[in-house]
């Protein structure tokens, strides 16, 4: 587990003389616009695409300053409110998107659709996915029981694709492109806490993250693809706790 | 911080429970979650409170892993499932 907090996030990343948050987290993030295959995003496996070229939501010169703030949550009667610049916005949806694609893919090209086990909610599938993200994402439930694990996954793993996609899709609707201020009713909060995670996950998981005490920043010059990616990852670990924080 | 063991949710004491040794979940430590959270998890999941979901996160945290709760198995699956749902990484065993 990581300690990353509002406390700890600011001070990374900003260290006074002229290099703080702001400008750095600009430049990152316009760097990584430009496509570079040794990206770990692009490259760590086949399944790369499936956390694009986070570039994507940088196309306008104008927005990438709009990151340098790092938003957060605060609470507000019934749940917690935040305000979006329209990149911020654009890096969560497209990164939350890109993430119940790679769920919901996998998802149809399940083997041996049939369509009992559809209808009673079986997964075709039951092995441990290939790729490490959704490894990750969809875990086996017992470690030393592959036989278990089949089990468990053939009868478990659609709800919890389900859920996952379903939290997504509140993320995106609650979300508007454009930003602005975002209040999120209690339900909702939860349905971001687990969108923000499973997003942390596959970033985690694309960057290499093996050590939790590391300084993902140490290094890292600005201009390197991978420190556009450690910026968001860095950033969307002070939004989720943000958000705990407010509904605590 | 103290790094006393943890109660977790106790056996019943029941003949049928004595008779079949108890399963358990376990929650193992990663690289990725956040502590506040995986402490908030636990106090939604299982009701904890936070001081107990606190020193359970702990334990993961510094032990690698820790038992989150025990019982039947079919409620240990629900358990890991409502686990994998929030991104921990839980597993299910046969207490030894």
């Amino acid at each position: 587990m990581t300690g990353t907090g509002p406390e700890r996030f600011p001070a990374e990343n900003g260290n006074g003389n002229g290099s703080g948050p702001d400008e750095a987290g600009a430049d990152r993030l316009n760097d990584a616009g430009a496509s570079d295959p040794n990206e770990p995003g692009h490259s760590r496996d086949e399944a790369g695409d499936a956390l694009r070229d986070l570039g994507d939501s940088f196309e306008d010169e104008d927005r990438t300053e709009d990151l340098e703030i790092a938003a957060a949550f605060h609470p507000v009667p019934g749940g917690a409110a935040c305000y979006f610049e329209p990149a911020q916005a654009g890096v969560i949806r497209s990164l939350v998107g890109q993430v119940a694609e790679l769920v919901r893919t996998e998802d149809a090209s399940a083997q041996n659709p049939d369509e009992l086990e559809m209808l009673l909610g079986l997964s075709g599938n039951d092995e441990l996915p290939d790729d490490p993200v959704l490894a990750r994402l969809l875990p086996d439930a017992y470690s030393e029981d592959p036989e278990a694990s089949a089990e468990f996954r053939r009868y478990t793993e659609e709800t919890l694709r389900s859920g996952k996609i379903n939290s997504a899709q509140a993320v995106l609707a609650s979300l508007p492109a454009e930003g602005g201020d975002v209040v999120l009713t209690e339900p909702e909060c939860q349905q971001w806490l687990r969108a923000l995670n499973d997003v942390r996950l596959a970033l985690g998981v694309r960057l290499g993250i093996t050590d939790e005490d590391e300084d993902l920043t140490e290094g890292l010059a600005d201009d390197e693809p991978r420190a556009a990616y450690v910026w968001v990852y860095q950033w969307l670990a002070y939004l989720q706790d943000s958000l705990i924080e407010s509904l605590n | 911080m103290s790094t006393a063991p943890v109660e977790v949710q106790q056996p019943e004491t029941s003949e049928e429970s004595r008779l079949d040794p108890p399963w358990i979940t376990i929650v193992w430590n990663d690289p990725i979650n956040l502590m506040s959270y995986v402490t908030y998890v636990f106090q939604r999941v299982f009701g904890y409170s936070k001081p107990i979901a606190e020193r359970l996160m702990l334990d993961v945290h510094h032990k690698g892993k820790a038992v989150v709760s025990s019982g039947a198995r079919e409620a240990m699956e629900r358990d890991a499932q409502a686990l994998h749902g929030y991104g921990l990484w839980a597993t299910v065993s046969h207490e030894s």
